[in-house]
């Protein structure tokens, strides 16, 4: 070994502690950053199991609390094919926790008795829910639209 | 003479300047550091002071060794300066006076090595339990994060204390292959 492979070798192991320094001190910085913004769930999916006859709604929690769904309504709107010819309105009152920084599914299950869901119904879902760090109940209206596929063209006319 | 001394006028009031902003900065820096910061710079203090002596042990040689191949021969002062480092070691001063420049150093050198071994061990030992705390190892443990700042902060003085070593070894080699004669040998 001389003088220009150590200081090559060096410089190499030095990039790589500052890296390691670097990405230490900004993944902790902005974890607790994040921490701090209270965040509000999205819903990334929504889907109708036919066989549960329920709504699932794959919720995402951006934020690094838990969060809690207290309860959830909906109101159903029948479309050209169903038979059911009047809205319904329900409240369930449920008690999931939702994971920090990760998705979780909830089932909004419909009543029974009634009949499957056909092509054009609509669901208008309010999901309530809490953050740990605040007395208030907030809420995520979604409308989930059965057979026809959100974000297409044909369908925002 | 006039613009000489003007000239390192100007150079002490800025170097003055820049010590000054380089404390005010840091102070800053120390005051606003976060929890994380904080565990890294205690890391990095505590573990220079630790490295205190291999720092400056394998600095003063490999700065020693350069001199003397840059100048290509070697002088009575540089004997002199090595023959501290050795000195406080429980030889006679005759015999040190009889040993040669190389000797001398590789003396110092192997003097250095127990802190050396001292340093590596407890830096070891830091690297086991960052590992146990990022694999959560050790159960729930809050104090992780703050582990591994420390561990990073001993990081760089580990790699400073490396690389002395490293230019230190590679220097001597260097000089041995100069094969440079003594006067007074």
């Amino acid at each position: 070994m001389n003088r220009v492979i150590l200081f090559f070798i060096t410089s190499l192991i030095a990039l790589m502690i500052g890296w390691g320094v670097g990405g230490y001190i900004t993944y902790n910085k902005t974890i607790e950053t994040v921490g701090k913004i209270p965040a509000s769930p999205i819903i990334v999916k929504s889907y109708y199991d036919k066989e549960k006859h329920a709504v699932i709604f794959s919720f995402f929690n951006p934020g690094t609390l838990p969060l809690n769904v207290v309860s959830q309504s909906f109101v159903f709107k029948p479309g050209k094919e169903s038979k059911e010819k009047s809205y319904q309105v329900e409240n369930i009152p449920v008690n999931i926790p939702l994971i920090p920084l990760g998705i979780t599914a909830v089932a909004l299950k419909l009543k029974k008795g009634t009949e499957e869901l056909k092509n054009g119904d609509v669901i208008m879902a309010t999901i309530y829910y809490t953050h740990p760090l605040s007395k208030d109940v907030y809420s995520i209206a979604h409308r989930f639209e059965y057979g026809i596929k959100k974000n297409s063209p044909s369908n925002k006319k | 003479m006039n613009f000489e001394r003007f000239a390192w006028w100007l150079f002490w009031f800025s170097f003055g300047l820049i010590i000054l902003i380089l404390f005010y900065g840091l102070t800053i820096l120390f005051i606003t550091s976060t929890s994380v910061e904080l565990a890294f710079i205690l890391g990095l203090i505590s573990s220079l002071l630790m490295a205190n002596k291999l720092l400056f042990g394998y600095g003063s040689i490999a700065n020693l060794l350069d001199n003397v191949i840059s100048l290509n021969e070697i002088k009575e002062e540089h004997k002199d300066k090595i023959k501290e480092n050795v000195n406080k070691r429980f030889i006679p001063l005759e015999q040190i006076e009889k040993f040669s420049f190389a000797t001398l150093i590789s003396i110092a050198l192997k003097d250095l090595d127990y802190y050396r071994y001292a340093y590596y061990s407890v830096y070891m030992l830091l690297v086991v339990i960052t590992i146990l705390a990022k694999f959560n190892l050790l159960g729930e443990f809050v104090l992780g994060k703050y582990i591994e700042g420390v561990f990073w902060g001993a990081t760089i003085t580990t790699f400073f204390v490396w690389g002395l070593e490293q230019l230190a070894k590679v220097s001597f080699t260097e000089f041995l292959n100069l094969n440079l004669s003594e006067e007074n040998k």
